[in-house]
């Protein structure tokens, strides 16, 4: 159901055709915003990151509950994540703009991994201020567990807070139990989101191997898209200790996305301002990204690089074959 | 049949083209093959040097975004790094469209870098699309704001900037891309990104001064106002009045306090403050500016030591060719 059909009014209320009354959308009123935290059994505070070198630290997990009272359809209370915020403070040099340490988000249970290496925090999440916003939202449902493992680059044991935010749905609310109409409009809703979830979710590209620069050194780095769907990267985010250029090209295809090296200060973002790319990039599967840094600081520099973006498991297809799938549906 | 409408329709109506296509139940049905062609670039000066040098306290060389083989692309924003400790400090920028023989410039007179260009992940938006492609280029012209002075030899500044667009390849083999390809060249006829700022760039405000300013729209061209930015030494408040209506753009009441503070209504080269509907002054009417400084600044005009509080205001947005209108 498109917004931009004529008889709606807006995402909660729509007019209906036959009173030509205003009428509410109620399964769009059974959908709240929720903040997903670290599942209690991990800490019921903030998550110690143990210090750079010393134990690695143990994973941490997000769950979401599960309220059933059997009126849910199996499909409980999933959550449509769509930002993620952290805050970090060892109570000495580390707040949260100088966070130091990497993430790797996992869905184990579906063997999913939404990077293909651990990207530094700050090329993922952000403040709630200016919160860094996924290109494609992750769907989480009901029973799947969120898997995170952090490690700290440089320092002492820091302490973390993380949440994952977004819409909880509430297929078992009572007023779409009085309204059946609505309630299996919320169903197919998540069944939409459900079937979507398997073929395309959120994904973050960075180098094979972490960067490292001596002073005015050039050197080139491979992100591999890997065999499990092509990437659409949106956004181009950093984190570095000095200035550096930038050039993007794929070594296989001979496609390059600038004619000469760009400025980390003047075209490349953060998670708290991402830099948007003017169209999104399509990487096939099994292709790579060659990333050729060059430091213009002048001093040994250490670069995180990610590509924001999702993950498609879906072939590509011209207009015709498109066409010709949906009128086979149809 | 509602998705093959939305599809048809999202193809012919749309610059971009959509990239997953997905069916009523959720599933992905496929990803548009054509969008491998349509891909992010990122344009620079100069390649493969792409840092610009500017003499102290002169003007640079004309300095070009050209493509050649790339193909053709639409810049959506502009960057450019700003970093006083390493001579990438600020200056003045013209920008001009080189479209074969003849020259456009887009923008009436030099604006700061700092209120048209902004920094990575704040790039500036440009209110309309900039095509380039083979036969056109984009070229910029940098003036030194901040001479130092002292003796000789004087440390040569430096730009850096840089044009994030979306580039078409493989145009000439694919009806769908050359389609937009046309749409893109043929609409620059009629509108392209335009500045509009004080005919001598900037103006000095002594302390707690008053001064109005008069700019005038060009006689070929509306001007369609988008978002508008500001750079200054000190505190000022702006008001803007259309002279044809003799009343302010500000829709207050007629005893509101004018001018207003700027950091109320403009933004900076990093987020421009972006007005929710464009106004549109029509060719050969007139703007007057009313600026009031709040700073305090000292000025003596000459003395470097009381430099008083300099302003530097751009309008962004869009000139429209006239017979567009006829």
């Amino acid at each position: 159901m498109a917004i931009s059909e004529p008889h709606f009014i807006d995402k909660f209320v729509t007019l209906d055709m036959q009173t030509r009354k205003p009428s509410p959308i109620i399964w769009r009123r059974n959908i709240d915003p929720f903040a997903l935290y670290f599942d209690p059994q991990f800490t019921n505070g903030a998550f110690v990151i143990n210090g750079a070198g010393g134990t690695p630290t143990p994973m941490a997990i997000y769950k979401l509950q599960h309220h059933s009272l059997e009126m849910d359809a199996g499909y409980g209370n999933p959550l449509l994540i769509n930002t993620c915020t952290f805050a970090s403070n060892d109570g000495l040099a580390e707040t949260t703009p100088n966070a130091r340490f990497t993430v790797f988000l996992r869905d184990m249970g579906d063997k999913t991994q939404f990077m293909n290496q651990p990207i530094h925090v700050r090329t993922f999440a952000w403040s709630s201020q200016l919160s860094a916003r996924m290109f494609e939202p992750l769907f989480l449902p009901t029973r799947h567990v969120l898997d995170v493992q952090f490690n700290k680059l440089v320092g002492f044991a820091t302490n973390v807070y993380m949440y994952m935010w977004g819409q909880k749905f509430l297929p078992w609310a009572t007023d779409l139990q009085t309204y059946p109409a609505a309630h299996e409009e919320m169903l197919g809703v998540l069944q939409r989101y459900i079937n979507r979830r398997k073929q395309i979710f959120p994904f973050w590209l960075t180098t094979e191997t972490p960067i490292q620069l001596d002073a005015n050194q050039t050197l080139e780095f491979d992100a591999l898209i890997g065999n499990d769907g092509h990437f659409e990267g949106s956004h181009l985010l950093y984190v570095s200790n000095g200035t550096f250029d930038l050039q993007m090209y794929d070594p296989d295809k001979k496609q390059t996305y600038m004619n000469g090296g760009i400025s980390n200060m003047a075209a490349i973002g953060s998670a708290q301002y991402p830099q948007k790319l003017a169209v999104s990039m399509i990487l096939e599967t099994g292709r790579r990204l060659r990333f050729k840094v060059t430091d213009t600081s002048g001093a040994p520099n250490k670069v995180f690089i990610t590509v924001r973006g999702r993950r498609i498991r879906a072939e590509l297809k011209e207009i015709a074959q498109v066409k010709k799938a949906l009128e086979v549906q149809k | 049949m509602a998705a093959l409408q939305e599809l048809d329709s999202a193809i012919l109506s749309a610059d971009r083209m959509p990239t997953v296509f997905q069916d009523k139940v959720g599933q992905i049905v496929g990803i548009n093959k054509k969008r491998i062609y349509e891909t992010p670039f990122f344009i620079n000066t100069n390649p493969p040097q792409t840092v610009v040098p500017i003499k102290n306290g002169s003007t640079s060389k004309a300095a070009s975004l050209r493509v050649s083989a790339e193909g053709p692309m639409q810049i959506l924003e502009l960057g450019a790094r700003r970093d006083d400790a390493n001579k990438f400090t600020a200056c003045n920028v013209v920008l001009t469209i080189q479209d074969g023989a003849s020259a456009h410039s887009l923008m009436n007179a030099p604006c700061h870098i700092d209120a048209i260009f902004g920094p990575g992940g704040q790039m500036y938006p440009l209110p309309e699309g900039l095509y380039i492609d083979e036969n056109r280029a984009l070229s910029a012209v940098f003036t030194d704001l901040v001479p130092t002075t002292g003796a000789p030899p004087q440390p040569a500044k430096k730009v850096q900037i840089t044009g994030s667009a979306a580039k078409y390849n493989q145009i000439t083999k694919d009806p769908t891309l050359a389609r937009i390809k046309q749409r893109l060249q043929t609409r620059q006829f009629l509108s392209m990104p335009y500045w509009y700022t004080f005919d001598n760039g900037s103006v000095t405000l002594s302390p707690l001064g008053y001064q109005e300013v008069t700019l005038e729209i060009g006689f070929d061209h509306h001007f369609e106002i988008h978002q508008m930015s500001i750079v200054s030494d000190g505190e000022v408040a702006v008001n803007i009045i259309d002279l044809t209506k003799g009343e302010s753009i500000i829709n207050a009441p007629s005893n509101g306090n004018y001018p207003v503070n700027s950091r109320l209504w403009f933004g900076q080269g990093g987020y421009p403050y972006r007005l929710h509907e464009p106004i549109t002054i029509f060719t050969t009417q007139s703007l007057m500016f009313q600026l009031q400084d709040l700073s305090g600044i000292p000025y003596v005009a000459g003395d470097a030591r009381y430099p008083g509080n300099k302003v530097y205001l751009v309008l962004g947005g869009r000139r429209i060719t006239v017979k567009d209108w006829e």
